[in-house]
């Protein structure tokens, strides 16, 4: 059984708790079991578990939210069972709650529980800050809520990249969108990363009608000049798909 | 071209053992292939659509048919820049000796 109670604290841990919450920007060593590692340069002034956002901040406090569900559970008793599931960690830095990227010690290895995400799209914002904005071909439209990608009948994909390459840092790519209409099975095609030729360095091919979201290693592509975000569909007019999100973990 | 894959979804162009699965690859994965050395093609992953993908830090893959490199994706840019600049000679030394006369 799990419960989402609130939980409150200040330092490292405490006598009667089963974890405890750290910061710095190296993971510790030798961690004990059930440490929480919060990566920040911040310093931790207290910390809170709860599944919604804290009525009150002090600058400094680590919020770990918590779900019904989640890869991390925690017993964060010594003494008796009450368990958390760890969703996401935000340190509250210059007015406002900052996600941060977070780990957790459980059975000799460190989980992920927490991680900064970077949007190039977001459902009308084109992230200009990040992405550089965004360039494309014929047959793109920029919609209120989305991207509209429609296929040509030529040898030319229609495509829409952001036009800064993505940070190293970020080893996964997303893209949320919709499938309107494919055809012989072909949609969204060579999405992923390229370079300035656009020619593919990591990518995938999606073809089902439908809502889809769907993502792509790009850990191991590590020059700048290969990792420009792309969307683009298969080479026929009948092709539509629609692209809500493209952001980085 | 006949592409195969191990249980890491990883490129293999020949299946000596005959432990490897073959996969036939997309249009746009085989035009993605098209004219890459051996280097190159074996240092990608191929994931068919449908099938599902764990990384080694838990994160999961699934969806459609995901091309992605295993190796560092600068090590077979250099490869692949050599095979095509081999090519480019052997081209040239064909067109001299075609030039040069003889027949």
């Amino acid at each position: 059984m799990s419960l989402t109670v609130p939980l409150y604290g200040f330092g490292g841990g405490g006598a009667s708790l089963n974890f405890k919450v750290v910061g710095g920007t190296t993971k510790p060593t030798n961690p004990n079991e059930n440490t929480i590692w919060v990566n920040t340069d911040k310093k931790i002034a207290s910390w809170t578990f709860s599944a919604t956002q804290p009525k009150t901040a002090t600058e400094g406090m680590v919020w770990i939210t918590t779900n019904t569900s989640s890869s991390i559970e925690l017993n964060v008793l010594k003494k008796s069972d009450v368990i958390v599931n760890l969703h996401s960690a935000k340190q509250y830095v210059g007015g406002a709650w900052k996600l941060k990227n977070a780990f957790c010690y459980q059975n000799k290895k460190w989980t992920q529980f927490s991680q900064i995400r970077l949007y190039y799209y977001n459902r009308g914002d084109l992230c200009t800050a990040d992405s550089g904005g965004w360039g494309y071909n014929s047959n793109v439209t920029f919609n209120s809520d989305h991207i509209l990608l429609t296929g040509q009948q030529t040898t030319t994909r229609t495509l829409a990249h952001g036009k800064t390459p993505v940070p190293v840092a970020y080893k996964t790519m997303y893209i949320v969108g919709e499938v309107v209409s494919a055809y012989s099975g072909v949609a969204l095609e060579l999405a992923g990363l390229c370079n300035y030729s656009f020619d593919s360095t990591a990518a995938q091919n999606y073809g089902t009608v439908g809502a889809f979201t769907i993502n792509i290693d790009i850990s191991t592509v590590t020059k700048l000049s290969d990792r420009l975000a792309v969307v683009r569909v298969g080479f026929n007019s009948t092709i539509k798909v629609k692209i809500y999100e493209v952001y980085f973990e | 071209m006949k592409t195969y894959i191990d249980n890491e979804f990883k490129c293999h162009l020949t299946d000596p053992n005959g432990d490897l699965r073959e996969v036939v690859l997309s249009e746009s994965a085989s035009e993605f292939f098209f004219n890459k050395c051996a280097t190159f093609i074996e240092g990608y992953r191929v994931k068919p659509d449908g099938e599902t993908w764990i990384r080694e830090d838990g994160k999961v893959f699934s969806g459609g048919e995901m091309i992605t490199p295993w190796k560092p994706y600068d090590e077979l840019d250099v490869a692949q820049r050599q095979y095509e600049r081999e090519k480019l000679a052997d081209a040239e030394n064909a067109l001299a000796i075609y030039l040069g006369g003889e027949v």
